[in-house]
């Protein structure tokens, strides 16, 4: 058996260890889908950063600089930096009512529809978050399969169905086990770069070689491609041009914040403060984690000047573990590249469940709130992992989409939806329903159109375009129509709230 | 090499730093022990001060 195998054992143990420990923990619904609202410090930190360290991070990251250039450390790194540094803003809000929402839609349905039961803008947003989840799913579970398979030599197929079993345990245990695996998981994915790096700095000779072959190299990104011009990769804007780079940075950045995944870590925490500090310090978390990605991009241009044909940047990685690490370090950079697959897929899987199951079907069948109605939807909370975690899988095996790419479409379209409805939605009482849905559906629509059919708004930014579109839409509809009731906005506005506003969200969560 | 990026980067972390203590001195002006105000910016846990 070699080492990477044996590798990957020890990570399934571990992972299995600390997916028990979380599940025990889950004693009530609201412990599956956000913790409890009672995450300490500590936890939260591990979570937050193994969910910004996905495969698109990982492996995408180091690839794009690769064959793209510095441009990609503005676009991704510069981009994830700068929505995490925005989000204590919005996370003090999400977290400051006494009685907090527990996902991303029952926020909106408290938010823009208070006294309705069945809302339909709450199943609206889950329906979206269920979807573009989905792919965030299985764009892991890719990542996953290819790297398993290219260092292991195991079919890809064989791969993405051991990563499932990963999977399914880790999400079994709702959010609590998430974040504790994920919490193991951003240890792993520290220890795994920096092997990578310290591989990469001893084998190119230190990093003034690295760039300076950056910055003269011609070689292509794939054997036999057309050659690179000399110091295009240590240009500002990279291959990518201004546009692109700067709608890839803001999708990455502003975009992000409103991921209604980070939405709901923000829920989590014991009080507004631990969410807001949580943030803050995986801010300072990720410096070490993304120095040595970037040197393991650069480097990698060194090491391997062009690609075999056939293999994506997404693949360079992989490649350089095969071929230039030894078993023992590349065995650790693995295990952070598994991590990287298994933090971000389980949460969106929890978070594909939670829509399905909490945000749709509980609101839909709006049945008697009861001790037993609740354990009931944690069990099929439980059993929509699974199956999510079987269909992620087979798409998986599709493979539609680049990583770092695939993130970006979601994360723009996230962006562009939700931008306004949960900005404003936070920071101003005047934003109502009609101006939501206006928001959300001209942002949504112009996004798809802008994006699938590749057009070109002047050259500007598509983030700028998308959100300007749902922004005036907002507007006219915010003031052309009728104000809020107080109780849709004062517990996100207030830090003393009446007793209306309180039973309005406790009848919202259905609290038994 | 363009530093440009680097910068940016540079960048996103003092604005995050600058945003964090603002939110976190509005908690503490506050004086909230539900919003987690300990009369530090930096520590939030209320019970263990």
């Amino acid at each position: 058996m070699n080492i990477y195998l044996i590798v990957f054992i020890i990570y399934f143990a571990i992972m299995i260890i600390s997916s028990i420990a979380g599940a025990k923990k889950v004693e009530t619904m609201g412990d599956f889908t956000s913790g409890g609202g009672n995450m300490g410090l500590i936890l939260g930190i591990g979570t937050s950063v193994a969910t910004w360290l996905s495969v698109a991070s990982v492996m995408g990251v180091p690839g794009n600089i690769y064959s793209r250039g510095v441009a990609a450390v503005f676009g991704w790194i510069a981009g994830w930096f700068l929505g995490t540094a925005i989000m204590p803003l919005i996370a003090h809000r999400v977290r400051r009512p006494a009685v907090p929402t527990r996902t991303f839609p029952e926020f909106i349905h408290v938010r823009y529809d208070p006294f309705e039961r069945k809302s339909k803008i709450q199943i609206f947003v889950a329906v979206i978050e269920l979807v573009g989840y989905f792919v965030f799913s299985f764009i892991q579970v890719q990542g996953f399969g290819i790297v398993l398979s290219t260092i292991s030599g195991l079919n890809y197929n064989l791969c993405c169905v051991l990563f499932l079993v990963v999977l399914v345990f880790t999400s079994f245990g709702g959010f609590q086990s998430v974040a504790r695996t994920d919490t193991v998981n951003a240890i792993l994915i520290l220890i795994g770069v920096i092997a990578g790096m310290v591989t990469v700095l001893h084998l190119t000779g230190g990093f003034s070689a690295i760039v300076d072959n950056f910055m003269t190299t011609t070689a292509p990104v794939v054997e036999g491609g057309e050659p690179l011009v000399a110091g295009v990769l240590g240009s500002p804007w990279g291959t990518f041009g201004f546009s692109a780079i700067m709608s890839t940075f803001l999708a990455n950045s502003i975009g992000a914040t409103v991921a209604p995944h980070w939405i709901a870590r923000f829920m989590a925490p014991k009080n507004a403060k631990t969410a807001a500090l949580q943030m803050f310090w995986v801010l300072i978390v990720l410096i070490p984690v993304f120095v040595p990605l970037v040197v393991i991009g650069m480097g990698g241009k060194m090491l391997m000047p062009s690609l075999p044909v056939g293999v994506t940047s997404d693949y360079m990685f992989p490649q350089l573990i095969v071929r230039f690490l030894n078993p023992v370090l590349g065995a650790l950079a693995l295990t952070a590249i598994c991590a990287a697959a298994v933090s971000t897929a389980n949460s969106m899987l929890l978070h594909c469940s939670t829509s399905l199951i909490y945000d749709i079907k509980r609101v839909i069948q709006d049945k008697v709130p009861s001790a037993e109605e609740d354990a009931k939807t944690t069990k099929q909370l439980r059993y929509c992992v699974l199956i999510l975690g079987v269909l992620a899988v087979l798409g998986a095996i599709a493979k539609l989409s680049l990583l770092a790419a695939g993130f970006t479409y979601i994360y723009g379209a996230f962006g562009s939806t939700f931008f306004w409805v949960t900005w404003l939605g936070l920071f101003t009482k005047r934003m109502n329903k009609p101006a939501a849905w206006a928001a959300m559906i001209s942002g949504l629509v112009s996004y798809l159109i802008i994006t699938a059919g590749k057009i070109s708004v002047f050259g500007i930014p598509t983030f700028f375009v998308t959100a300007g579109i749902s922004l005036i839409f907002c507007l006219i509809f915010m003031f052309a129509t009728k104000k809020p009731p107080v109780e849709a906005y004062e517990s996100f506005t207030s830090d003393k709230v009446s007793e209306s506003t309180l039973a309005v969200v406790r009848a919202i969560r259905k609290d038994a | 090499m363009s530093l440009i990026p680097f910068i940016a980067w540079a960048l996103s972390v003092v604005v995050g730093i600058f945003i964090y203590i603002y939110v976190a001195a509005k908690i503490e002006k506050s004086g909230l022990k539900r919003l987690g105000a300990t009369g530090h910016l930096f520590t939030c846990d209320p019970d263990k001060k």
